[in-house]
């Protein structure tokens, strides 16, 4: 006998109910939490670095890194001092909520005021994963061309900010920071550009007080 | 590329509802794809053919169909965006504020026809 039977349940369901209930603990313990998503060699880990040697002395801060194997990055933040735990997808190629919830109970958040959430490097894979976060910041760097926006817009258009980052090399690598920020901006009017250089400082403070802005914002539900 | 994770995953939510139906055999899985969901659908069929081989749903005919995009606005506007420009799917085309995306982001198993 054949039986057509109703299922309509959504992929990204279970996803989603993991996520909302990351981002209910992370306010109950009033910790702010920002995903960081970007390519590989963005700059995803340095300009986290530099948030916590800016804002470590105003706040308490914690960082999961999640990468595909090894804990590189989990070691250059364990070197600050503040409370790291790595994340390995193996062969994923982005965090979810489920690896994220994993984490949240190793990490001190009755001690922590903001949470990084270093995703696995690539554009596209993390943007229909919720992890719980607050707010969203991808990262591009002039080294991957003037295109690279236009080309993968659907994570512009689920983040709150770009950072087009290593602007100091942008003319000898033949790209245009500006044209990064006018796709952005094209992409999701609406979104926050940044320009930066993690060797220069270039940017840096921006990026400081957009992070304090987006703490003070809490309430505010992604 | 993260197809194969998904298509793992349709298939336990799959195989689940099979086994609670006492199914012999899966004959057709329909899912529906939102049209902005980052998911290749040529790369999704081969992971799920690949993963059903030799089991109930081997041989099974696999239906995808497309969930087109939808907005909503303050206005009240609930519809199709003005055009296929990202930056269309979060303007309201009648009155020009920020909407919502609604829709077109979904991977939903639809249903199954089963043997028992």
């Amino acid at each position: 006998m054949h039986l057509t039977i109703p299922i309509g349940s959504d992929i990204f369901d279970a996803n989603r109910r993991h996520a909302n209930k990351n981002r209910k603990l992370f306010e109950s313990h009033g910790v702010t939490a920002i995903n960081i998503m970007g390519a590989i060699g963005s700059g995803k880990t340095t300009l986290i670095e530099l948030a916590i040697k800016h804002l470590g002395e105003q706040c308490r801060i914690g960082v999961i890194a999640g990468d595909v194997v090894a804990d590189i990055d989990a070691s250059r933040f364990k070197k600050y001092g503040v409370p790291t735990i790595a994340r390995n997808t193996g062969k994923e190629c982005h965090l979810d909520a489920h690896l994220v919830d994993h984490a949240i109970p190793k990490l001190p958040l009755t001690n922590l005021d903001l949470v990084f959430i270093e995703n696995v490097g690539n554009l596209i894979c993390p943007t229909d994963f919720e992890l719980g976060e607050h707010k969203r910041a991808v990262i591009v760097s002039v080294s991957e061309g003037d295109d690279i926006v236009s080309k993968h817009p659907m994570i512009f258009l689920s983040s709150d900010l770009v950072i087009v980052n290593k602007v100091d090399i942008s003319e000898f690598v033949g790209a245009d920071p500006d044209k990064m920020v006018n796709d952005a901006k094209t992409i999701k009017p609406n979104i926050t550009t940044l320009n930066t250089s993690a060797k220069t400082g270039d940017g840096i403070n921006a990026w400081i007080n957009w992070i304090k802005a987006c703490m003070q914002d809490n309430t505010v539900k992604p | 590329m993260h197809e194969y994770s998904i298509a793992t995953e349709i298939y336990d939510s799959a195989i689940r509802v099979a086994e609670e139906n006492h199914a012999t055999s899966v004959s057709a899985i329909e899912l529906e794809i939102g049209e902005l969901a980052m998911i290749n659908c040529d790369q999704l069929t081969f992971c799920i053919e690949s993963i059903v081989k030799g089991t109930l749903f081997e041989g099974a005919e696999l239906k995808i169909a497309e969930i087109k995009a939808e907005i909503r606005c303050g206005c009240g506007y609930t519809g199709k965006a003005a055009d296929d420009s990202m930056r269309s799917y979060l303007i309201c085309p009648q009155c020009n504020a920020p909407a919502e995306l609604i829709r077109g982001r979904e991977i939903i198993i639809r249903e199954i026809t089963i043997c028992t």
